[in-house]
């Protein structure tokens, strides 16, 4: 690197093996959405986990909520360049749901997910399967907030964090990739941040 | 002839630095290759120390590029921020960073675009609203666009060249004003907002940016004022 900005410091010193490159920790917990927040009632709220799935089922409020409840004490990454850690997040595991629809197709290679406004975001179905992925209710023990993604958002920790849609109504999985809304918008398709995967690339522009 | 990807970061030096409020400065670096982003799109800065620590944030440009070897970058100092500070107080002219982008394509305007347009920008929101705001004046679009910013104070607004006397720009001061100002003061009412809205010919598109907090009330009063929420692009900070 030929480039030095002489007495430029920053933050460094971050853990390393918590904070991946390029990242800053935060403290607070900005909101970052596309759109205006929607206001979701639980009493007329719904998840449909369909596609290729054995048995398509869709949960209210009530039944979505007697299902057995994992904690993931983990950190999210924004590809905004932020890093909070050590969150507590609850939820149900992705695991259940599809147990619930009856187990995955063979041919269930992608999880396409969509929002009550309609916005998807599409991960590889091994990325949800084993614990690592959940509906989240609650982070820091608290139920989330509407701007958060309440009352239940994906919750895919392991990927930069607008993978993890907010206000999901639908699991759908599929064959066939379906890159989403930031993904065909200029960001990465998978988007792990250990690797700095943060935007798509355009060449000869 | 050379293909460039937007991940790849260059090297861009600093050829001018424009005070534009007290704590926000737009900076123009010449850069290796021309600049042809669209209106509203965004690029990284980093900066190195001596020690190889890195650091990138993203900042919005501001305006759209024109295919000249320059990058007009307007950043504020975030008093608390790892890069704006040292963007702000330290880079003077001659001094390189390096930069990359351009990124994200969807709170971006071009041209091409034939709905009447709607811009709320709140504090250092407006960056790129100006860069979509002058693109549209620069073209030959004959679609309305009109901008409503909110500032705290006559100070802290950008662009008052831009700004201050055009026809189609509302300035709320929500702090305090000068007292020759006769202009709108106090925070963003949902009856400003439906005048405005009501001053176009068809029903706008738009455009919301600034403090997250900002974006949600405008968002909502915008929708209480007969706006879809599919027609709403927001983009949020802080």
């Amino acid at each position: 690197m030929s480039i030095v900005n002489k007495g430029f410091v920053g933050k460094g010193g971050a853990d390393t093996h918590r904070v991946p490159p390029g990242q800053s920790e935060v403290t607070s917990w900005p909101v970052l959405t596309y759109g205006p927040t929607p206001h979701v009632d639980t009493k007329t709220w719904t998840l449909t986990i369909d596609g290729a799935v054995n048995t398509p089922v869709t949960l209210n409020w009530k039944e979505f909520n007697e299902l057995p409840q994992l904690q993931l004490l983990t950190d999210i990454h924004c590809v905004t360049r932020w890093s909070k850690l050590g969150m507590p997040w609850d939820g149900v595991s992705i695991d259940d749901l599809i147990d619930l629809a009856g187990g995955l197709r063979p041919d269930a290679k992608h999880l396409i997910a969509t929002t009550v406004e309609g916005y998807t975001t599409n991960i590889p179905v091994m990325d949800v399967l084993n614990n690592k992925a959940m509906v989240a209710t609650h982070a820091d023990g608290a139920p989330l907030t509407a701007e958060h993604g309440g009352p239940a958002r994906l919750f895919v920790p392991h990927l930069y964090f607008w993978k993890s849609a907010k206000w999901i109504q639908r699991l759908t999985f599929t064959k066939e990739d379906h890159p989403g809304f930031w993904e065909v918008n200029g960001y990465h398709n998978y988007g792990d941040p250990w690797k700095e995967e943060r935007y798509s690339d355009d060449v000869n522009f | 002839m050379s293909t460039f990807s937007n991940n790849d970061w260059f090297e861009a030096t600093v050829k001018k630095i424009i005070d534009e409020s007290p704590t926000v400065k737009t900076f123009v670096f010449s850069t290796p290759r021309p600049i042809t982003h669209v209106a509203g799109q965004h690029y990284e800065l980093r900066l190195t120390a001596e020690n190889g620590y890195q650091a990138a944030r993203p900042y919005s440009a501001t305006k759209a590029g024109d295919g000249k070897k320059l990058l007009t970058l307007t950043i504020m100092d975030v008093g608390s921020g790892e890069v704006s500070p040292y963007v702000a107080n330290a880079l003077v002219v001659g001094d390189k960073v390096e930069i990359r982008g351009p990124f994200g394509r969807f709170f971006v305007w071009t041209p091409e675009e034939t709905r009447p347009v709607f811009l709320v920008g709140g504090g250092s929101g407006v960056v790129p609203l100006h860069s979509i705001f002058t693109s549209h004046r620069d073209s030959t679009s004959n679609t309305e666009m009109k901008l409503l910013y909110s500032s705290h104070t006559y100070e802290d607004v950008l662009y008052k060249s831009d700004f201050v006397s055009s026809p189609d720009v509302t300035i709320t001061l929500t702090r305090e004003h000068p007292k020759e100002w006769n202009g709108y003061t106090g925070r963003v009412t949902q009856e400003l907002l439906r005048d405005l809205i009501d001053s176009f010919e068809a029903q706008p598109i738009c455009y919301v940016c600034g403090m997250s907090l900002f974006v949600d009330v405008i968002a909502e009063s915008l929708q209480a004022a007969g706006i879809p929420a599919n027609t709403i692009k927001t983009e949020r900070f802080g």
